[in-house]
C-alpha cells in the first residue's frame, strides 16, 4: 500500500460521505421520527457514513503495515487521521442528536483534508525518529486528532450560531466541547508524561506545548462561562471560533511562527 | 535568583499559603476577600490573564516571561482561585451528608488535579535542577553544567563506555543508544528510556556529536517534587474520563 492508492480511497470515502449526507438532508425534521420514509433516509445516511469511515480506516490501516510503523508523524499522515476522525466524529453526532446537517459539514470538512494530502501530501518522511519511539506516540497523536474533529463539529456549530438562533445547537455545542476538551485534556496530559521521559520536564514551555495550553484554556473558559453566568449567544460562538483558529495554530500554524524555530516538536515539518 | 526559595524554605512557604487559606475560608467566609476569590470574576480573571500570557509566550517565544516576578504572583492567585472553589465544592457536596454526585467527583478531580499538578510544579521549581555534560568514551565525568554555563559537581562518577547509532534507509539516524556506567555500574540509555539515578533524580541521553561521533551529550534531571505532579496528572486524567462519560449538565444561560 502506498500513497499513490490514496487518491482512490479519498475520493471513494468522500463520495459515500457525501451520499449519506445527502440522505440526512432528505430526511425531513419534520417528519416523525418513526415514519419508514424518515427511517429509511436516516439509516441509509448511516450506512453509507459508515462505509465511508470504514474506507478511510482501511486505507490507515494498510498504509500501517506497510510502513512498519504507525502513520501519525507528517502533516500529510496526521491530516488523514484528522479526515477519518471528522467524519466518525460526524457520524458519531448524527447518529446521536440527528442533526440533519452536521453530516454535510464533517463531509466538507474531511473531504477539505482528503482533497489537500492529494494535492499535497508531505509523506516523503518514512522512517520515525527516535523521541517518537514509544508507547504514547499513539495515544497522543490519536486521542488529539479525535478531539481536534469534535471540537472542529462546535466550530461548524457555532458558526451557524452566529446567524440562527436555537437551545439545541448549544446543547450539541455543549456536549461536543466537553468531550474534546476532555480529549484535549488527555492529550495534553499524556503528551506531559511523555515530555518527561524523552525530554526530562513534563513541560517546558515549547512553541507546541505553549499553543495546546492556550487551546485548552478557550475551552475551559467557554465551560466556565456556560456554567457560571448567562452569556450573549454571539460571544460563545466568537468564543468557539477563536478557540479552533488557536487549535489550529497548535496545530500547524505554530510550525511557520519565528519564535517556534527552536521548538523540539520538529518533526512533522 | 530563586535558589534562596530551595527547601525547606519553600515547603514552609507552602505550609504557611496553605495554612493562610484554610483559615480565611474557615473563619472569615463572608469576608469581601473570599466572596471575591468565589466569584465568577476571580475565575475569568484567573483563566483570562492565565491565557493572555500564553497567547504572548505563544507569539513571540519569550518563555522568560514563566520566570518573573509577576507571573509567579500570578500563579499565586491562580492556586488561591482554585483551592478556594476546592474548599467550596468539598463543602457543598458534603454539607448536606449527601454523597459526593457524579459531577462533584469530576469537579473534584479536574480542579484539585490542575492544583496539585500546578502546586507540585510551582512550589518545587526552586529544587529543579538540569545539568549537562559530554561524555567521551572510557573517560569519567565529574562535572556538568546548568543552561547558565554554571559547574556542578556530580555526587557520582559517569563514563561512557559504549555508543552506537542506527540509520533509517533514508540515512536519518533511526536510533542511537549509550551504554554508562554510574560509579560503575552499568545502565543503557536511549531516547525515551532514561536511567533513575536515585529520588527524583533521572539521567538521559540527549543528543551526540554528529560530526564525529567522539561524545554523547547526557543530562542529569533532579525533580524530587515530580511523583506529587504525576499525582495530580493522574487526577486529571481520571476528571477528563468523568467529563467524557458525563459531558455537559442541561443549561439555558444564553442571552440571544
Amino acid at each position: 500500500m502506498t500513497w499513490d492508492l490514496f487518491i482512490l480511497f479519498g475520493i471513494l470515502s468522500a463520495v459515500f460521505s457525501a451520499g449519506g449526507a445527502i440522505f440526512a438532508l432528505c430526511a425531513n425534521d419534520h417528519w416523525s421520527v418513526s415514519s419508514v420514509r424518515y427511517r429509511q433516509r436516516r439509516g441509509w445516511a448511516i450506512l453509507l457514513s459508515v462505509v465511508s469511515v470504514l474506507v478511510l480506516a482501511s486505507f490507515i490501516v494498510l498504509l500501517w503495515i506497510s510502513l512498519g510503523r504507525p502513520p501519525l508523524k507528517t502533516m500529510g499522515e496526521t491530516r488523514l487521521w484528522y479526515s477519518f476522525f471528522a467524519l466518525l466524529s460526524g457520524l458519531l453526532t448524527y447518529a446521536w442528536w440527528r442533526f440533519r446537517w452536521i453530516l454535510s459539514f464533517s463531509t466538507v470538512l474531511a473531504t477539505v483534508f482528503i482533497v489537500i494530502n492529494i494535492l499535497r501530501p508531505e509523506i516523503h518522511d518514512q522512517s520515525l525518529m527516535p523521541a517518537l519511539q514509544s508507547p504514547w506516540f499513539i495515544p497522543h497523536v490519536t486521542v488529539y486528532m479525535f478531539s481536534y474533529s469534535l471540537l472542529g463539529c462546535a466550530f461548524l456549530i457555532a458558526l451557524i450560531g452566529l446567524f440562527k438562533k436555537g437551545k439545541d445547537l448549544f446543547e450539541a455545542a455543549d456536549t461536543l466541547v466537553y468531550i474534546g476538551t476532555a480529549f484535549l485534556t488527555f492529550g495534553m496530559l499524556t503528551g506531559a508524561i511523555w515530555a518527561k521521559q524523552a525530554w526530562g520536564h513534563y513541560w517546558s514551555w515549547d512553541p507546541k506545548e505553549t499553543w495546546a495550553m492556550v487551546t485548552w484554556l478557550c475551552y475551559v473558559l467557554y465551560i466556565h462561562m456556560r456554567l457560571m453566568g448567562r452569556t450573549s449567544r454571539k460571544t460563545l460562538c466568537l468564543l468557539l471560533i477563536f478557540s479552533f483558529i488557536c487549535l489550529q495554530m497548535c496545530w500547524w500554524g505554530v510550525n511557520y511562527l519565528p519564535a517556534a524555530q527552536d521548538s523540539i516538536h520538529v518533526y512533522n515539518r | 535568583m530563586y535558589s534562596i526559595f530551595s527547601f525547606p524554605v519553600n515547603l514552609v512557604l507552602f505550609l504557611l499559603w496553605g495554612l493562610s487559606v484554610v483559615l480565611m475560608w474557615s473563619s472569615r467566609r463572608k469576608s469581601g476577600f473570599v466572596r471575591f476569590m468565589l466569584s465568577s470574576g476571580a475565575t475569568y480573571l484567573a483563566v483570562g490573564i492565565f491565557l493572555v500570557i500564553c497567547l504572548v509566550i505563544g507569539i513571540t517565544g519569550c518563555r522568560w516571561i514563566t520566570t518573573t516576578w509577576p507571573f509567579v504572583i500570578f500563579m499565586l492567585y491562580f492556586q488561591s482561585v482554585l483551592a478556594y472553589v476546592i474548599l467550596r465544592g468539598w463543602r457543598e457536596a458534603t454539607a448536606t451528608g449527601a454523597r459526593l454526585g457524579a459531577v462533584r467527583w469530576r469537579f473534584l478531580f479536574l480542579h484539585a488535579g490542575l492544583l496539585v499538578t500546578i502546586g507540585f510544579a510551582y512550589w518545587g521549581a526552586p529544587d529543579t535542577a538540569t545539568y549537562r555534560m559530554q561524555a567521551f568514551k572510557d573517560v569519567p565525568v565529574y562535572e556538568a553544567y546548568d543552561d547558565d554555563g554554571n559547574v556542578k559537581w556530580l555526587d557520582y562518577s559517569l563514563t561512557l563506555e559504549d555508543f552506537t547509532v542506527s540509520y533509517g534507509a533514508d540515512g536519518i539516524p533511526s536510533d542511537y543508544r549509550a551504554v554508562v556506567s554510574v560509579d560503575g555500574e552499568k545502565t543503557e540509555l536511549r531516547v525515551n528510556h532514561p536511567c533513575y539515578l536515585g529520588f527524583g533524580e533521572d539521567l538521559y541521553l540527549t543528543s551526540y556529536d554528529t560530526s564525529a561521533g567522539e561524545y554523547c551529550v547526557l543530562q542529569v534531571v533532579r525533580e524530587p517534587w515530580r511523583y506529587g505532579a504525576l499525582v495530580g496528572i493522574v487526577m486529571m486524567l481520571i476528571g477528563a474520563f468523568m467529563l467524557f462519560v458525563g459531558g455537559p449538565r442541561r443549561n439555558n444561560n444564553i442571552i440571544d
